[in-house]
């Protein structure tokens, strides 16, 4: 066995354990935003879908309700018939970002790691 | 270090708008804008920015030193969706890659600005709401 080979096996491991990491982290991902979303009748948290993997390194977590992008721009106050309303979450005020910025954070260490 | 962020950005900012009546504003196409801080009421159904500041802490990889990073997000309003596109432009040219604040001991830089939604419309609303952000970067012991 050459020297050539334990590289290739030693390169196959490491990125066996990427992808474990990512697929783990993205299915924990998507747990945690169903925790945060915040729930009047219920329709956000049911209408998160299950990761989908679109490229070799790169995950989608859908959210199908109308009002998620509402909820994902965070609260602010908007001005309608002259008044400022509020839209958006109190429970999510920077929307989704914080929970995903975790998610990213604690995976960089993950990789360090590797 | 939320609040030195915020004093230090708003400071630069008044600098760079004009004041009347309503309040701060810049110009797009002759148009005035308004610019409204974390806090402070509408006052106007006129064009107008809301600016929000979310921190966060991140660190050095390879000194392991702490540094404060986050993202100016700006609510841009505006009653055509061409006008809210040319204040997103306009704001692009006033914030890219700029220092806001440099001293012995610390740097404030930003990013690139980056339009997150584009286009939405409130019932009751005249305006359309465009949301817009731009990362920025506090340097410590630079």
């Amino acid at each position: 066995m050459g020297f050539g080979d334990d590289i290739g096996k030693e390169f196959a491991k490491i990125e066996k354990k990427r992808d474990h990491l990512i697929k783990s982290a993205t299915v924990n991902l998507r747990s945690d935003l169903i925790e945060v979303s915040p729930e009047d009748q219920g329709e956000l948290k049911a209408s998160w879908e299950q990761p989908k993997q679109i490229g070799k390194y790169k995950w989608v977590i859908t959210n199908i309700a109308p009002h998620a992008l509402i909820i994902d721009d965070g609260r602010r106050p908007v001005h309608i018939n002259g008044k400022d309303k509020w839209v958006g979450s109190e429970r999510l005020p920077y929307g989704y970002s914080p929970t995903i910025e975790i998610t990213e954070k604690a995976l960089d260490k993950e990789f360090k790691k590797l | 270090m939320k609040t030195l962020i915020k004093t230090d950005f708003e400071k630069w900012l008044l600098s760079q708008l004009t004041e009347d009546d309503i309040g701060y504003f810049f110009t797009v196409d002759a148009t005035k804008v308004y610019v409204y801080f974390e806090g402070e009421d509408g006052k106007t159904d006129l064009a107008h920015v809301r600016l929000q500041i979310i921190p966060s802490e991140t660190t050095r990889p390879a000194t392991g030193v702490k540094y404060h990073t986050g993202k100016y997000k700006l609510f841009i309003y505006g009653v055509h969706i061409l006008l809210i596109d040319k204040i997103a432009d306009a704001l692009s040219d006033m914030l890219d890659e700029i220092i806001i604040e440099e001293t012995q001991s610390f740097r404030i830089e930003t990013g690139l600005l980056s339009t997150k939604t584009r286009g939405n419309k409130f019932y009751g609303s005249n305006n359309y709401e465009s949301i817009t952000e731009i990362p920025f970067y506090h340097w410590e012991n630079i």
